[in-house]
């Protein structure tokens, strides 16, 4: 339905994620961001690598009360982003380098998880 | 010897800075300072109530008001751009801080000079009514 | 034993709230958490009750200092869901005031660090030149701060021969101010004592760390985003990477200053190319689709990633700022570093928290 989508390398699993990030970094790509929106009331993640002034994608769907792995273990930088989606969508991550469970941006007080 | 000629220079400069209150500076003239509304010809369509990014403007068909929110307005000027009368306009004066909130104008709708027609006529009699 | 000392939200030298608990053992830091928050404004969600037109002008209003690139980004990316595109004359104004955008975010930059080690004469002698590229960009675009140059299909205002005379007498007059400042920054003996050595981080870090921008750039990575094939008009202008090998605070400063006078040159190349023609395309219809735009802001590179659901509205706006990159290097940098250069360091990324937290 949708036209001229980004190009994404789709992943099952999220051992085979971990796999593919490894593999990148050993390729010597640099994490940029990653994505999360909501889909088919699951997230849908993108994984945004670069190198050499080039894009590489990895999509990952996160199925309903699934909790997906951190790659903050792998690469440092991820841990704000990730964090930042544990606010904004209620998601959880495993793993993670630093967890402010929930409280990056929001306070006690505020709404839950309100971009989910 | 550098630094004589910084001191020398320093002391006949003229200071960068302005006395404010005192000597103000006039706005250049492509400055977007405050929106200027003239009713004369509006319409009453509600392109600029669509377009304003900071629904700082609402027209009201019913009252015939055209109301604008001065301190939501962010004179982007997309309303000056939609208006298909050219009622609105930009001008160069800074507005006054903490001025009136809002701006609420009647517009007095102008019959068009094809009133004559017995459609407009009617219309026109209805309104009155 | 260690302490833990709060620095910020409230600090003379942040004009923004970040809060950073350093973990200190005597005055020398082992650790540190960055705190977020505290101007988050949910921006990415408010995309949703505004249509895409509209969008443009709440994404200049992301950063104050970055505007008119966070608009020109937005519109790029938008254009690349429609796959119109613009006219050559409206690229080459986006690049000027974008490149003006940058002349006053790294003079700005230069005296917010001069006044971080306490040189507050040098403070006031970068604002002052300062003044002279905001008045051109006021004369061009009619607001001071928020320019709202671009717009979905083009730009909003033309380059005159008016504007183009300002420009280039500006830039005239600005040339030998810089060259002014850089040597201060460059030689002063006091300033080299408190900026070289200070933070190194060496080039296989920064590229792993994930940083970008100048912080990336003073590693010795020449990465910058004005070389990748969505930004191809900058290869026409002679554009070349800063780079400096040093890896520290000074590196940084030395990158910020060499790539003014880049922006002076691409401003020049640009003004003497400028094609004449339309300059806007009018864009209908509704946004499908998913597209990724960047682009090299003074801070870094911005990522903008739009998705549409073909309403006028977007489905989802994201935004990865230059600062969100860069926050996680502080917590390599800063653990070793004494507390009185704390300041400095956190400076030297250039942060902007407002961008950050959306």
């Amino acid at each position: 339905m949708l036209e001229n989508t980004i190009e994404a390398t789709e992943i099952k699993s999220s051992e085979e994620l971990l796999k593919a990030v490894e593999g990148l970094k050993n390729d010597g790509y640099r994490y940029s961001t990653m994505m999360c929106q909501k889909e088919n009331e699951g997230h849908d993640l993108i994984y945004i690598f670069e190198k050499d002034n080039k894009l590489k994608n990895l999509r990952y769907f996160v199925k309903p009360g699934e909790k997906p792995k951190s790659v903050s273990g792998i690469y440092l930088c991820a841990l704000l982003i990730e964090n930042e989606y544990q606010d904004l969508f209620g998601l959880t991550f495993e793993g993670l380098a630093i967890d402010y469970k929930g409280h990056l941006y929001l306070t006690p007080n505020s709404p839950k998880a309100p971009l989910a | 010897m550098g630094m004589l000629n910084l001191v020398l220079s320093n002391i006949s400069r003229k200071p960068a800075t302005r006395l404010y209150p005192f000597e103000i500076r006039e706005p250049f003239k492509e400055f977007k300072g405050r929106l200027v509304f003239d009713p004369e010809n509006c319409i009453l369509c509600g392109i600029c109530q669509k377009k304003c990014p900071a629904d700082a403007i609402s027209v009201t068909k019913a009252d015939k008001t055209w109301e604008l929110n001065v301190f939501r307005c962010i004179m982007c000027t997309e309303c000056v751009n939609g208006c298909p009368k050219e009622c609105l306009s930009v001008s160069n004066e800074r507005p006054k801080t903490g001025a009136k909130e809002t701006i609420k104008v009647v517009v007095p709708i102008v019959e068009k000079p094809k009133a004559n027609t017995p459609k407009a006529e009617s219309s026109k009699a209805a309104s009155s009514k | 034993m260690t302490t833990i000392i709060p620095f910020g939200p409230q600090h003379p030298v942040l004009p923004e709230p970040i809060a950073l608990k350093l973990e200190i053992d005597d005055d020398v830091i082992v650790g540190v958490l960055p705190s977020l928050g505290y101007v988050h404004r949910g921006l990415e969600t408010f995309v949703n009750t505004k249509d895409y037109n509209q969008t443009t002008y709440i994404c200049e209003r992301i950063c104050g200092i970055c505007s008119a690139l966070h608009g020109i980004t937005y519109t790029r990316a938008v254009e690349k869901l429609f796959d119109v595109e613009i006219p050559e004359r409206a690229q080459y104004i986006r690049v000027i005031v974008g490149e003006l955008n940058r002349l006053h975010s790294h003079i700005l930059w230069l005296g917010l660090f001069a006044d971080g080690f306490g040189f507050e004469s040098l403070f006031y002698e970068c604002w002052k030149y300062r003044e002279g590229v905001y008045d051109v960009l006021e004369r061009i675009t009619g607001n001071r701060v928020i320019h709202s140059i671009s717009k979905v299909g083009g730009v909003t205002t033309d380059l005159t021969k008016e504007y183009i005379d300002i420009t280039l007498k500006m830039l005239d007059t600005l040339e030998p101010q810089i060259q002014n400042i850089e040597k201060v920054f460059v030689n002063n003996y006091t300033v080299k004592k408190r900026l070289v050595g200070l933070a190194t981080m060496s080039k296989q870090l920064a590229y792993e760390a994930g940083t970008a921008g100048p912080t990336l750039r003073g590693s010795g990575n020449a990465i910058d985003v004005r070389n990748t094939s969505d930004w191809d008009i900058y290869k026409d202008l002679g554009f070349k990477t800063c780079v400096e090998d040093g890896g520290d605070c000074y590196a940084r400063t030395k990158v910020r200053i060499n790539e003014l006078y880049e922006s002076i040159k691409l401003i020049r190349n640009a003004i003497s190319k400028l094609p004449n023609g339309e300059i806007a395309t009018p864009v209908k219809g509704t946004p499908t689709g998913e597209a990724i735009m960047r682009t090299e802001q003074p801070r870094g590179e911005v990522v903008y990633y739009v998705k549409g659901n073909g309403t006028r509205k977007l489905e989802r706006l994201k935004i990865r700022t230059p600062t969100f990159a860069n926050i996680p290097s502080l917590l390599l940098t800063l653990p070793g570093a004494k507390l009185a250069d704390v300041p400095i360091i956190v400076l030297t990324i250039d942060p902007c928290i407002s961008c950050t937290e959306r």
